[in-house]
């Protein structure tokens, strides 16, 4: 067993991550990264494209105050108003700061920054460089914790947090390089491990998206909220394989038809057509899947061809990517369909990032409150940074308060028995890909862009048997733990299990559409009043829900 | 889709257990368009669920994936195989950690010696960017460490210890370019031996994101600003 000690653990290398450990380290701690894959490149944060913004003096009429006010109105009443007024305030800071580390954000000649409008945003904040603005951030706070000293560990996968009477104290992690477990003993924990994609299967995300984080932070006693809204990415590829999941936003311009050459879209938004909001694409084109009317390889066509050269122009990488793998979108029709996106709810924190249980901050995809029942286009970024950089303040200054207990031995020991006797498992009736492989089916087909009431129960016994197969009949093929991937995948397989099963949980609770949920049964788009956040909570390795009326705090 | 099935051999290596590498073939059906990273995943299923390989984001765009195949580094995820037989191997030019996985700790730490920050820059001012700015607009930016350029230098792979290898110069490339940096970046790159490039620009034609590194990264080096 290897042993490391640190004052702030951070687990994870995207942008929340990065920008934690960074704050930390510069307050004079001790910071430890973790990462289950290649530090600064295994999560969501190294594709994005866009941050969003308000920049003071770049835009006549916009302020902060109405990018508060634009988030709020996409979050349908279940944004927590504290966090989105921080998020909003604080972007201008956050952003110089990224600048003077060396990110760099594409100005006009005029020196002000270039800026593309956004749905839902009132006026064109979202900053970029290129299309790599993600990569940009990231390989600049990469090399910055660097410069200042941080370490990091990487192939370690994290699979509990040690706790005691006194909150966090550490955590258990599996070194797949080294083949040893390890235990971290740290003053102050940040779960800063993004979403989790890896429950659909079709999805943008990288495949470390697993929802580790959600099920870490449940099992030390916090909080996850709003768990039911996922975001899907209406129009994505299916074919060709090496492409499966790449966003195409030019079908805004384009044609969309099922496998009887209808042009759906007449049916469910004939004004706007294709150029409707996503939730109401991903459910349109939903419905087709679910009659059959689909391609050979599951998806609706997308018919982008004949459309004129300046939208060709403007969606150029898209076409030379797509063309470098065989397809013309200026010929050729392609199979779309909507691909799990992004986690909008997630660990419940407050202002100061704080979990409610001691030491255990969070910040970036795995929390959730910001962005409510529906997130903005490119607010994600900005939530991954400003509250990084926050959690990274409050878990040093928590640090140089507390802390420094001896780690519940025990408990670790325990943590690595038990994954010890995974590894010795052999082969069983399934392996764990099959179990997560039928998991995303279910997901897919019930507790995804439509859900009602007789799918969401027949999705919560099936998702209660597979926990039962991947218990009892499934096996770890590979032994030791030398980058051994079949026992990674039988522990992110149960982690997406519990996650999947708190979804249930909550879509059935959640009696109407809001936002990103959408009832086939209660189908009337509910207001913004009386919104109910529904937290999760486990017992005994089950979730168990609660609901907080928020009709209080809203403004 | 046929059932007719095309030989697939791959490098495997555990240095816990093997005392040399050896390849293992696997005969897997002919589909259509599938991408290495399809294959490797397709074994790991339904061949040998003890075969080590990285990927994360399936796109292109982290860079963890890079292998050989036939001989050529690409990025397995964005490589397609219709059929005919291929062989699958480590990048060239590291050591193997296991199977397809090489170490990387060997560059990196080399990478450090290159400064691989904003150097001497002004990090107190306000908005000092903006003063700087103008749009680099350079492609070594684009780099994502695939470290496919490397596996395919021959300069590298003949004296390694005087020739740190072509995603070297890009990573120094991308601070000299940078509007911050303030340090003197062709001169680290004669003192990393950038001499010794053969010009045979082999990294840039093996580049998955198309990057001219010989023009944009060493010639740019060499040439005094
Ligand atoms: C294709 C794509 C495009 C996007 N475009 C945009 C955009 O243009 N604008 C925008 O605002 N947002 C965009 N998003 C969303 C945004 O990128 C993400 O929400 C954001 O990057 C999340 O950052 P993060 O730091 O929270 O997590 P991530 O960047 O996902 O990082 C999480 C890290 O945690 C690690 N990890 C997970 N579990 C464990 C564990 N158990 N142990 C150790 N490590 C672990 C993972 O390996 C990963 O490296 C996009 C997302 C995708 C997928
Ligand atoms: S051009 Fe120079 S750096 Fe590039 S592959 Fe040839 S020898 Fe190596
Ligand atoms: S220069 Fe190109 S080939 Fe070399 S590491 Fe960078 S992206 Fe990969
Ligand atoms: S998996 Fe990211 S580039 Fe291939």
């Amino acid at each position: 067993m290897i042993t490391e000690v640190t004052d702030i653990l951070v687990i994870g290398t995207g942008s929340a991550g990065y920008c934690s450990a960074i704050e930390a380290a510069r307050r004079g701690r001790s910071v430890l990264l973790a990462d289950k894959g290649l530090a600064g490149k295994s999560g969501c944060t190294v594709t994005a494209e866009q941050i969003a913004a308000v920049i003071p003096g770049m835009i006549r009429g916009d302020s902060a105050e109405i990018h508060y006010r634009d988030t709020l109105e996409a979050g349908k009443g279940l944004s927590d108003p504290a966090l989105v007024r921080i998020m909003t305030e604080e972007a201008h800071r956050c952003i110089e700061k990224l600048e003077r580390l060396g990110a760099l954000f594409t100005r006009n000649r005029d020196g002000k920054y270039a800026l593309d409008p956004m749905n839902g945003h009132s006026y064109p904040r979202s900053l970029y460089y290129k299309d790599i603005t993600g990569k940009m951030i990231i390989d600049t706070l990469k090399a910055e914790a660097e410069r200042i000293g941080v370490g990091v560990m990487e192939d370690v996968q994290i699979i509990s947090l040690i706790t005691g009477d006194n909150g966090v104290s550490g955590a258990v992690g599996l070194n797949f390089r080294y083949a040893q477990p390890v235990l971290i003993r740290a003053r102050a924990v940040v779960l800063a491990s993004g979403g989790a994609g890896e429950l659909f299967p079709l999805s943008t995300n990288p495949v470390q998206s697993t929802g580790d984080g959600l099920i870490l932070a449940l099992k030390a006693g916090a909080v996850v909220r709003d768990i039911e809204f996922y975001q899907f990415y209406p129009v994505c590829l299916v074919y060709p394989k090496t492409l499966s999941g790449f966003v195409l936003g030019i079908s805004q311009f384009g044609r969309l038809y099922n496998s009887r050459g209808e042009r759906f879209m007449e049916k469910h938004d004939p004004v706007r057509m294709e150029s409707a909001t996503r939730d109401i694409l991903s459910q349109a084109i939903f419905r087709e899947i679910r009659e059959g009317q689909v391609g050979p390889h599951g998806g609706v066509y997308l018919d982008a061809t004949g459309l004129n050269e300046e939208i060709y122009e403007e969606y150029s990488d898209a076409i030379s990517i797509t063309r470098k793998h065989g397809i013309d979108l200026k010929i050729d029709r392609v199979e779309v369909r909507p691909a799990g996106h992004y986690a909008i709810g997630g660990i419940k924190i407050n202002e100061k990032t704080e979990t409610g249980v001691p030491g255990l901050f969070s910040a970036g995809e795995v929390t959730g409150g910001i962005h409510g029942a529906n997130r903005l286009g490119n607010n994600s970024m900005l939530d991954t940074v400003v509250f990084g950089m926050r959690a990274g303040r409050f878990a040093a200054e928590y640090a140089a308060e507390n802390g420094g207990e001896k780690a519940d031995m025990e408990q670790a020991i325990g943590e690595i028995k038990r994954v010890k006797t995974l590894s010795e498992r052999g082969v069983r009736k399934y392996a764990p890909w099959q179990i997560k492989k039928r998991l995303q089916k279910i997901m897919d087909e019930k507790v995804g862009i439509i859900k009602s009431k007789d799918q969401l129960v027949s999705a919560g016994r099936e998702l209660k048997t597979l926990e039962d197969q991947l218990r009892e009949e499934t096996g770890v093929s590979a032994r030791g733990f030398f980058f051994n991937r079949s026992l990674r995948d039988y522990l992110e397989t149960a982690n997406l299990l519990i996650l999947a099963r708190a979804i249930v949980l909550a879509s059935l609770e959640r009696e109407e559409s809001r936002g990103a949920h959408f009832r086939e049964d209660y189908p009337d788009v509910v207001g913004d009043e009386e919104a109910v956040s529904l937290e999760i909570t486990l017992e005994g390795g089950d979730p168990v829900l609660q609901k907080r009326a928020l009709s209080g705090e809203t403004q | 889709m046929s059932s007719e099935a095309f030989s697939v051999k791959i490098f495997k290596f555990d240095p816990s257990i093997d005392a040399t590498p050896y390849y293992k073939e696997f005969l897997i059906e002919t589909g259509t368009g599938q991408s290495v990273l399809d294959l490797l995943k397709e074994i790991y299923r339904n061949h040998d669920s003890d075969i080590s390989f990285r990927f994360s984001c399936r796109l292109g765009k982290c860079g963890v994936c890079a292998v050989r195949v036939n001989g050529k580094p690409v990025l397995a995820c964005q490589t397609t195989v219709e059929n005919g037989d291929v062989v699958i191997e480590p990048l060239k030019g590291f050591p193997v950690i296991k199977d397809l996985i090489v170490e990387r700790e060997t560059y990196r730490d080399r990478l450090k010696s290159a400064r691989p920050y904003p150097d001497r820059a002004d990090r107190s001012g306000g908005s000092s960017v903006q003063k700087l700015w103008a749009d680099p607009n350079a492609s070594p930016f684009l780099c994502t460490d695939c470290l496919a350029c490397m596996s395919s230098c021959k300069a590298l792979s003949r004296i390694p210890w005087e020739f740190p290898g072509p995603a070297f110069f890009t990573n120094l490339a991308r601070w000299h370019y940078h509007p911050l940096d303030r340090s003197d970046r062709p001169a680290l790159a004669i003192r990393s031996g950038i001499s010794h490039c053969t010009a045979c620009k082999s990294c840039s034609k093996v580049c998955p994101k198309g990057i001219d590194v010989y023009k944009e990264a060493i010639e740019a080096l060499e040439k005094k600003p």
